[in-house]
C-alpha cells in the first residue's frame, strides 16, 4: 500500500525531575507554610465568553515558607501541590506560551485546553515508548487526504520503504513523502478520562486511516463502548457504483438516529457536578451523530464489512500487529497489562494517572502527566 | 620521512562533532542483531536491483536523517522517484561479501558488520553512519563523499582506500589503518583517532 504524506517525528521532550518544580506537600517544609492570602477560586475566560467562569473543585492561596513565597493549590478543598512561587516549569510555560489563556494563571498551572492537551502529548508518548520496544519509528500528525490520524509507525526496516521525497534538505523534515509499506500503522489517540465512553464515532473514524492504507489502531484511556449499532450497519448491503459505494442515506440516517439516542442517554446519566470532563463527555455525546453525518459525506468508498477487532488481550494487540487485520480496537486494560508486560512501569504508570486524573487536577498540577524520567 | 601531524592529515579533527548524546547507540545494535539476515541470493537480487536504480539515473540525490526517539533514519531526497535502490539499514550483514561490489548511493545506516571483508567495495555517497563495523576491512575501497558519522569503526582497514569527501565526524576511529589512504576534503570533527596508522 502506498501512503502519501509528510513525516515529522514526534517529538517530546519532557522535563528532567530536578527541572520540575519540587511538591513540598508532605515535606517538613509544608508545616511551614503561612498563608497571606485567602483561598482563591480558579477562573478561566474562554475565547467565545464575554466573562471569566470559575472551575469548580479547586482553589489556591498565596503564603510564605520560610519568608519565601509559595502557593498552595486544593482540590476539593484538601491541599494536593505546594510549591515555591518563582519556581519554573519551563516546559509548562512554553505550552501555555503557544495558546496563552485570556486570564493570568497562578504560577505552574495549566489552562484547560493545555491540560487536554497534556492528556494526548502523554498518551502519545506512551505509543512511542510501546512501539520504540517493537522496533517502530513514531511520525506525529501525519497529513493524509482529508484526514489527520495522530501518529503513523513505521518499523525500522520497513521505514526505507520511503520512495520519494520532495522538499530541500535545508528543510528540517520532508515535507512530502511516498510510502511503500504493508506494516504502516496509524494510530488515532483519544485521550480522555477513564469514565468517557469511546464508540462509533471515534472507531469510524479510526476506520477511515485503515481505508486510507495500511493498519489503523485505536488507543484510549477512556471506556470503550458496546458497538452494536455498527453491526446495524454491517446488516445493510451498500449501493452505488463498483468504484464508489455508499449506504443508502436512509440507511446511514438509521445509524446516526441510533447513536444519537444511545449517545443521549449516557448524556443524561452523567453527573455534572464532578468535573470539566462530565461536560467534555456530555460535549463529546451530543456531538457525535453530526460528525458521523459528516463523515458519511466524506467517505465516499465503504467495505462491505466495517471488520474491527476489540483487542481485550496483550497477546490480542501482539497478534493484531503481525495479521492481516486493518482495524484494531484496544481495550485500556489490556494495554495496561500489555505496558507491564513489556517492562514500561513508567509508560504504565502514567496511562494509569491519565484515566484516573479529572482535569482539575490536571490544572492545579501538570507533572502529574508527565513521566518520570530521570530519577534525581 | 617525518609523519604530518594528526590535524593536517585528518581535517577538521582538531574540532569538537555534533552532540549525538540523544541517540540510542544500544537500540541501534538490538535491532540490526535481531533483524532479518538477508541470504546471498537475496543479496544478490538487491544488488542487481540497484544497479538498475543506478542506470535509470537513481544517483545524484542527497540524504537526510533525522534523529526518531534516538534511532536514525535516512531518506533519500532525489527530483525523481526510482525503484530498487539498496536500501539495507539497520541490517546484520556479518554473513555478506562485499568484496568489489557497486553500491553507491546505498542506505546502510546502523548496519552491523562487524570483522568484515568489504575490500574494494564502492560506497560512494553512500550513508552508512552509526554503523557497528569495528574490525571490517575497506582496504582499497571507493568511499567519495561517504558518510560514516557516528559508526563504530575500530580497527578497521582505510588501506589505500579513496576516502575523499568522507565524513568521519563523530566516528570511532581507535587503531584504524589509514595508510595509504586519499583522505583530501574528508572531516573528521570529533573523531577519536586514537592510535591509528597512517
Amino acid at each position: 500500500m502506498m501512503i502519501s504524506t509528510n513525516l515529522q517525528p514526534l517529538c517530546i521532550k519532557y522535563p528532567m525531575k530536578n527541572q520540575i518544580p519540587r511538591n513540598l506537600i508532605g515535606t517538613p517544609l509544608e508545616k511551614e507554610f503561612k498563608t497571606t492570602s485567602k483561598r482563591i477560586p480558579f477562573r478561566e475566560q474562554y475565547a467565545n465568553e464575554t466573562r471569566p467562569h470559575i472551575i469548580r473543585h479547586i482553589h489556591y492561596q498565596y503564603g510564605q515558607i520560610k519568608r519565601k513565597r509559595a502557593v498552595m493549590y486544593y482540590y476539593n478543598q484538601v491541599r494536593k501541590r505546594l510549591i515555591y512561587a518563582n519556581d519554573n516549569d519551563k516546559f509548562l510555560t512554553n505550552l501555555m506560551k503557544n495558546f496563552p489563556p485570556k486570564m493570568k494563571f497562578p504560577p505552574n498551572t495549566a489552562s484547560s485546553p493545555i491540560a487536554r492537551s497534556l492528556r494526548e502529548m502523554a498518551l502519545k508518548w506512551i505509543v512511542e515508548e510501546f512501539f520504540t520496544t517493537l522496533n517502530y519509528l513514531t511520525f506525529d500528525e501525519p497529513r493524509l487526504e482529508q484526514v489527520n490520524p495522530d501518529c503513523l509507525l513505521l518499523p525500522v526496516n520497513e521505514a526505507n520503504k520511503i520512495l520519494h521525497v520532495s522538499g530541500k534538505k535545508s528543510e528540517k523534515f520532508p515535507n512530502q513523502t511516498e510510502i511503500e509499506s504493508e506494516r504502516a500503522l496509524f494510530v488515532e489517540i483519544k485521550a480522555y478520562h477513564g469514565s468517557t465512553k469511546v464508540g462509533e464515532k471515534e472507531v469510524l473514524q479510526t476506520f477511515n486511516y485503515s481505508n486510507k492504507g495500511g493498519k489503523a489502531l485505536l488507543i484510549t484511556t477512556g471506556a470503550l463502548d458496546s458497538l452494536e449499532s455498527l453491526e446495524f450497519l454491517n446488516n445493510n448491503s451498500l449501493s452505488g457504483t463498483s468504484e464508489e459505494k455508499t449506504y443508502d442515506d436512509e440507511v446511514f440516517a438509521d445509524f446516526t438516529k441510533q447513536v444519537k439516542q444511545k449517545n443521549r442517554k449516557y448524556a443524561k446519566q452523567i453527573d455534572m457536578s464532578i468535573s470539566q470532563d462530565s461536560f467534555d463527555t456530555r460535549g463529546i455525546y451530543l456531538s457525535a451523530h453530526k460528525k458521523l453525518q459528516k463523515m458519511y459525506r466524506y467517505t465516499k468508498e465503504w467495505p462491505e464489512e466495517i471488520k474491527y477487532h476489540v483487542l481485550n488481550a496483550p497477546s490480542a494487540i501482539m497478534d493484531f500487529l503481525e495479521s492481516n487485520e486493518k482495524l484494531g480496537l484496544v481495550e485500556p486494560d489490556a494495554f495496561h497489562l500489555l505496558l507491564q508486560e513489556k517492562n514500561l512501569p513508567h509508560a504504565a504508570d502514567l496511562f494509569d494517572r491519565i484515566r484516573s486524573s479529572y482535569l482539575e487536577e490536571i490544572i492545579i498540577d501538570p507533572p502529574r502527566l508527565y513521566p518520570v524520567l530521570h530519577e534525581n | 620521512m617525518e609523519k604530518a601531524p594528526l590535524s593536517i592529515k585528518f581535517p577538521l579533527s582538531e574540532q569538537k562533532g555534533a552532540d549525538y548524546s540523544d541517540i540510542d547507540r544500544i537500540h541501534l545494535r538490538k535491532i540490526a542483531e535481531t533483524s532479518k539476515v538477508i541470504s546471498p541470493q537475496e543479496f544478490q537480487s538487491i544488488l542487481k536491483n540497484h544497479q538498475k536504480f543506478l542506470k535509470l539515473d537513481g544517483g545524484g540525490g542527497q540524504w537526510q536523517t533525522m534523529n526518531i526517539n534516538g534511532i536514525i533514519l535516512g531518506i533519500y531526497l532525489s527530483k525523481q522517484s526510482i525503484p530498487g535502490q539498496a536500501i539495507l539499514n539497520n541490517l546484520q550483514l556479518d554473513n555478506l561479501t562485499l568484496t568489489g561490489k557497486f553500491l553507491p548511493y546505498a542506505n546502510l545506516v546502523g548496519i552491523l558488520a562487524e570483522n568484515c571483508d568489504w575490500n574494494k567495495v564502492n560506497l560512494n555517497h553512500s550513508l552508512i553512519t552509526d554503523a557497528m563495523c569495528q574490525g571490517t576491512s575497506f582496504m582499497g575501497a571507493s568511499c567519495i563523499g561517504t558518510d560514516f558519522s557516528r559508526s563504530d569503526l575500530r580497527r578497521c582497514s582505510f588501506r589505500d582506500a579513496n576516502l575523499k569527501y568522507a565524513d568521519f565526524e563523530n566516528c570511532n576511529l581507535e587503531d584504524a589503518d589509514f595508510t595509504g589512504a586519499r583522505l583530501e576534503h574528508a572531516r573528521f570533527p570529533g573523531a577519536i583517532l586514537k592510535n591509528v596508522t597512517y
